[in-house]
């Protein structure tokens, strides 16, 4: 018995130093907030701790296909509840991400009334909420820096960037803030692996409304998306319109404006946005506080001019509201042909998986 | 359901040996000052011994033993799925730590089945809860001025006390003059926009309908309009941490004024430097309010090396004074009052930059971190 505990410990060295390469090693993540989820390669999962000011890569383990079954939970914040040992009143599910590599679900939360803790749940495909064990994990961190303040002989400071947004592409991680004080937008690039020196690129994002004039423009979400054979980040501003930055511009220090390809209309959030390829088109699913669920094909993405008239009512490409789908707060790809939604109710939220539309 | 059920009232660990044979349930800690654990004591050998062998896992354990939040009916207690945790089997029970501990002053049940007579025990178990401090009042609602640009973007609420988050925007009103209220006027973040120390929320208003040209302003109009003016009310059923309303509701009038589309001009302060030997404060006198929580930030006194002095700088004044305390008496010489270029107004304009800028005018590369600064002599 003694030998094989041994030859296991063994074994879990080796891995646990294969792994250090990949510059993580094992330890405890301590999150202190969690309001972001992305998934990087095989099964690494991204945290942002805006509170933290930090985003941690952690190794899920969670890299295996896990077959086709959908994940539909009826009142999914009542299970988070339970096994966080609160009542639903008191989880806020503010991210739901699904794995690419294993297709399971993953939720960001926060447990309490107040600022409360964060973790981090797994959803099977039974419907079971299993919030990760962040003990002994594989792991690495990134500290984003604090623009301001740093000669505060107290360290003190009141401001919190939060962290709306988070994408992995082509082995970067790209992170969109928000500001608790001023008026700005950081989008920040961060290779992946985390080196402790590199902390990233930060862009200032402005928004060219009709007229003459421009403004700093915080995004709410955004996915990396490929316009013809160029990399680009199609951002919803927190003022609305949906906008394309090419990623060529993302420079450290630069101040981009994104080019405005739609506008959403009146008394309306974006929310939450995906990609996908359906009958071997592209479009779009961007869910909204006004519009519900919206499709925008995105064929003229690369040819559209930007939008620089005075616009009345929605303007850009023709898009489609799916009436059927309502109250959706968080959306992502579940496979090539699903989307996993999660959906206000009278009740709490459930977790939906339907067919892309 | 299957069994009868029994209820057993324990707050702490029943003595060994019950004349009834059933095992006790109760709370304990590794050490003074951690988060207790739910352990059962005296378990019946045969099960204890059976359970040894056979070493379940998490997920095989809960039909068994398992820990839930109380309320709600028994099939609704029974069918709770269990708090998530580890289990480890002690000389005569089971210690079950949760992964995240129980919340102070919540009832759990410990649910135990597979008792060799009768039906499963239900215990409830639960932490002391600390005496609640004082009740939470809102200390301060920025900008103070009663009197607001039209494109104003945010309003900082400071509490004096932590208070319930998520779904914060239905605290707020923003009521017209006539009586209307405004439709929608705040951008209703899902994040919640708190402070670090969660003292403080900022509150946007949809930029959508500040910023010109856009189509939520060419729609739903501007949420503020000027000459006219407004209340934002903020409720006194906001919960605080504790589940009490607040100390009191706050109405916050002020008229609107012609839009501020002027950048922040360190040039325009005024300073009033203080005489060497004395301790008494720098005053800078600003021509327009700035943003509340920047000013006490972002600014900050240097000598003439750029070394920082340490002191305390104080935002007064409806946000147009500032006053900065050295923590030693000044001395003779040259010293510089520097701003990160980044301070705001309230309208989002920064030092040397106004919010809307001529899109005409080539994009600039920004430095990382730049300042601005104001010289001043100490004699």
């Amino acid at each position: 018995m003694r030998t094989k505990l041994l030859a296991i410990a063994a074994v879990l060295v080796a891995t646990s130093v294969g792994r250090a390469e990949g510059g993580l090693t094992k330890g405890t993540p301590e999150l202190k907030s969690a309001t972001a989820l992305a998934f990087g390669p095989k099964g690494i999962l991204f945290v942002g701790d805006p509170a933290g000011a930090t985003v941690f890569a952690i190794d899920t383990g969670d890299a295996k296909a896990g077959g086709d079954k959908p994940v539909n939970v009826e009142k999914i914040d009542g299970k988070v509840a339970a096994a966080l040992g609160v009542t639903e009143k008191e989880v806020k599910i503010t991210d739901v991400k699904v794995n690419p590599a294993s297709g399971n679900v993953y939720l960001a939360v926060t447990r309490g009334t107040g600022a409360g803790t964060p973790a981090i749940v797994k959803v099977t495909r039974e419907g079971t909420a299993e919030p990760l064990a962040l003990k002994d994990v594989m792991f690495s961190k990134v500290t984003l820096p604090n623009p301001f303040d740093p000669k505060d002989p107290k360290g003190r400071t009141t401001r919190a960037d939060t962290i709306t947004s988070m994408a992995f592409l082509d082995g970067k991680l790209y992170i969109a803030g928000l500001s608790s004080e001023e008026f700005a937008s950081t989008l920040r690039a961060v290779a992946y692996p985390f080196k402790e020196a590199d902390k990233g690129t930060s862009i200032e994002i402005y928004h060219g409304a009709h007229g003459a004039v421009e403004t700093r423009s915080p995004i709410r979400t955004f996915i990396p998306y490929k316009i013809g054979k160029e990399d680009n980040i199609m951002a919803s501003y927190t003022c609305t319109p949906l906008v394309k930055i090419p990623v060529s511009e993302l420079k450290s220090g630069a101040k981009v404006k994104g080019t405005t390809i739609a506008e959403l209309g009146n008394m309306n959030q974006p929310l939450d946005m995906i990609a996908y390829t359906k009958d071997g088109k592209d479009y779009l699913l961007s869910a909204n506080s006004k519009h519900g669920v919206i499709k925008i094909p995105t064929a003229d993405f690369a040819t559209a001019a930007a939008i620089s008239a005075k616009v009345s009512g929605l303007a850009g490409p023709k898009y489609e509201s799916i009436t059927e789908l309502k109250d959706v707060l968080q959306l992502d790809k579940f496979d090539d042909t699903r989307a996993i939604l999660l959906v206000k109710t009278a009740s709490g939220f459930d977790l939906k998986t339907v067919p892309l539309p | 359901m299957r069994h009868t059920l029994c209820l057993f009232l324990l707050a702490a660990l029943c003595p060994a040996g019950r004349a009834d044979e059933r095992p006790s349930v109760g709370l304990t800690t590794a050490k003074p000052g951690e988060s207790p654990n739910v352990e059962v004591r005296d378990l019946p050998k045969e099960l204890l011994a059976r359970l040894k062998l056979a070493k379940l896992t998490a997920k095989e354990w809960a039909p068994i033993f398992r820990v839930v939040v109380a309320g709600g009916t028994n099939e609704e207690l029974l069918a709770r799925p269990p708090m998530a945790g580890t289990y480890t089997l002690t000389d005569t029970g089971i210690l079950f730590e949760p992964q995240f501990p129980l919340v102070a002053g919540r009832e759990y049940v410990a649910v135990l089945h597979d008792l060799p007579k009768g039906p499963p025990m239900l215990a409830k178990v639960s932490v002391a809860k600390p005496p609640a401090g004082p009740r939470v009042a809102i200390s301060a609602v920025y900008p103070s001025a009663n009197r607001l640009p039209v494109n104003t973007l945010r309003f900082y609420i400071h509490f004096s006390g932590p208070v319930e988050r998520g779904d914060v925007y239905k605290h707020l009103k923003l009521i017209r003059d006539d009586g209307v209220e405004v439709k929608e006027p705040f951008l209703e973040l899902p994040e919640e926009l708190w402070s670090n120390d969660g003292d403080r929320l900022t509150i946007l208003f949809h930029p959508g309908r500040v910023k010109r040209g856009l189509t939520p302003r060419e729609e739903d109009g501007p949420v503020l309009e000027q000459g006219r003016t407004y209340t934002l009310s903020i409720s006194d059923k906001w919960e605080d941490a504790e589940g009490r309303p607040l100390l009191a509701s706050v109405k916050k009038t002020f008229s609107v004024g012609p839009p501020d589309v002027q950048p922040v001009d360190l040039a325009a302060w005024s300073l009033a430097a203080p005489r060497s030997g004395s301790d008494s404060p720098l005053i800078v006198k600003l021509p327009k309010p700035l943003d509340h929580a920047m000013l006490g930030r972002v600014v900050w006194v240097a000598d003439a090396d750029g070394k920082r002095i340490p002191g305390e700088l104080t935002v007064g004044g409806g946000e147009r004074v500032l006053t900065f305390a050295p923590a030693k008496p000044w001395t003779k010489g040259e010293y510089r009052l520097v701003a990160d270029t980044r301070l705001e107004d309230s309208c989002g304009n920064r030092v040397g930059e106004a919010f809307e800028v001529d899109e005409s005018k080539p994009p600039l590369l920004k430095e990382e971190r730049q300042t601005a600064e104001r010289k001043f002599t100490v004699r």
